[in-house]
């Protein structure tokens, strides 16, 4: 069952993000919220309802990626695209950082809660409480700061050009026509399957004894928590300096993490996972944030939605690349650090020639 | 009391920030309800492991 679901999953993910980035455009985050919402309180019911049969636990837990799709992963991202300009990754940190921090005492009062009330009145109660609360809250998502007599930042004009900043706005189109939405795009793949294939080396090192640390759990419980605090520092420095400058940082962050694994020292494994963690939590905003910076508001969702939909085939393809190579190298974690630093370098090099945001090309004058 | 807003004081903010941070508080808290990871992977996997994981022998 937990077969065909991740199966089934991880083949409507993808389109449906897609499907969710056009939609969010084409209309607007506030009525895709009210849709989506819903929807995954809905899915919650379901899950709660396994009881009765096993499979609504797995139909419940699709209702919810389905609804999180379309009403909040990327409504809420575009809605805040919308509404800031310099304090964008700041605004996509904050609540992303309180996401990752309720995480993990969420987890630990659901077990409690599953001990003392049950599974079906926990999942059931948390089901309406988040049903009946994101239904009102849904409400509360504004779509533009225009509708309300504002502009983003609070800025008069709104333009930025008053403080020297460009706020460019590109159709998909143009978009996809850029050289820096590819140059993004790639780097942005490159660098988090080369954090990914760093995780994969250290599984693999671990499986195989050769991490110089006893128990790891304790350092996976660091990790853990470093990419949800991160997460805020992360928004603040991606709005304080160029933003690929700050992606690039935190991109590196792994690759060093993994040479200093190699090393085969207890210093060295636990600066991997202090490293790993910043770098994990550090770049999430700052990669969401991103293509607003570049591309504007017009198809900010639509463009997310392709960035995030090929970060997911990069992710997948970079575990199994590393596994496969550390295989054909009989264990060896030798070429699976220099493949980490290959990615980690060919992703740093091209956030480096992006360069800063430009005008699409239709905005220059006498270009033909 | 209220004056005409000339252009260079129009950028600053008269208040305003409020209305955009109270969206990133409403985003928050809509996160925390519907996208905090307890859902999406920890409740499946967690019923999962007590349908019996091992016994399907996909563990």
């Amino acid at each position: 069952m937990w077969d065909i679901f991740t199966a089934i999953n991880g083949v409507l993910t993808l389109p449906l993000l897609l499907a969710a980035g056009w939609a969010v455009d084409r209309y607007d985050p506030r009525r895709m919220a009210q849709l989506g919402l819903p929807i995954a309180g809905l899915g919650l019911l379901l899950m709660a309802a396994d009881r009765w049969a096993e499979a609504l636990l797995f139909i419940g837990a699709m209702v919810v990626e389905l609804g999180t799709q379309f009403g909040y992963t990327l409504t809420s991202s575009a809605v805040l695209n919308n509404w800031f300009r310099r304090r964008k990754a700041t605004a996509m940190a904050i609540p992303l950082f309180a996401s990752g921090l309720w995480r993990l005492p969420l987890a630990r009062l659901h077990n409690w809660m599953m001990g003392a009330l049950g599974g079906t009145l926990t999942t059931t109660g948390l089901g309406l409480i988040a049903l009946f609360a994101v239904i009102p809250l849904s409400r509360q998502i504004h779509n533009r700061p225009e509708e309300y007599g504002q502009h983003p930042d609070g800025d008069g004009d709104g333009d930025g050009e008053s403080d020297g900043t460009l706020t460019p706005d590109y159709s998909w189109r143009e978009a996809v026509k850029s050289r820096q939405f590819w140059r993004l795009l790639l780097a942005g793949a490159c660098l988090l399957a080369a954090a990914d294939a760093a995780f994969q080396t250290l599984f693999a090192l671990q499986v195989a004894g050769r991490i110089a640390v006893g128990d790891a759990t304790p350092l996976f419980t660091v990790l853990l928590v470093l990419s949800a605090i991160s997460i805020l520092p992360g928004g603040l420095l991606g709005d304080r300096i160029p933003i690929r400058y700050a992606l690039i940082g935190f991109g590196l962050a792994p690759a060093v993490g993994v040479l200093a694994l190699y090393t085969n020292s207890a210093a060295g494994t636990v600066a991997f996972f202090i490293l790993a963690g910043i770098g994990n939590g550090g770049r999430v905003a700052p990669a969401l944030a991103v293509y607003g910076v570049y591309f504007g508001r017009r198809n900010y969702a639509t463009l997310l939605a392709i960035a995030l939909t090929v970060n997911g085939l990069a992710s997948a393809l970079g575990s199994t690349a590393i596994g496969v190579l550390m295989d054909a190298a009989g264990g060896g974690a030798i070429i699976a650090v220099a493949a980490i630093l290959a990615l980690t370098a060919i992703g740093a090099g091209l956030y480096w020639q992006v360069g800063p945001p430009e005008l699409a090309a239709r905005s220059h004058p006498q270009q033909h | 009391m209220t004056s005409p807003t000339p252009a260079a004081s129009r950028r600053t903010d008269d208040g305003r920030a409020f209305y955009r941070w109270r969206l990133v508080a409403v985003v928050a808290l809509i996160g925390l309800l519907i996208d905090n990871g307890l859902w999406r992977s920890w409740v499946p996997m967690q019923v999962l492991l007590a349908h019996g994981l091992d016994r399907l022998g996909l563990w």
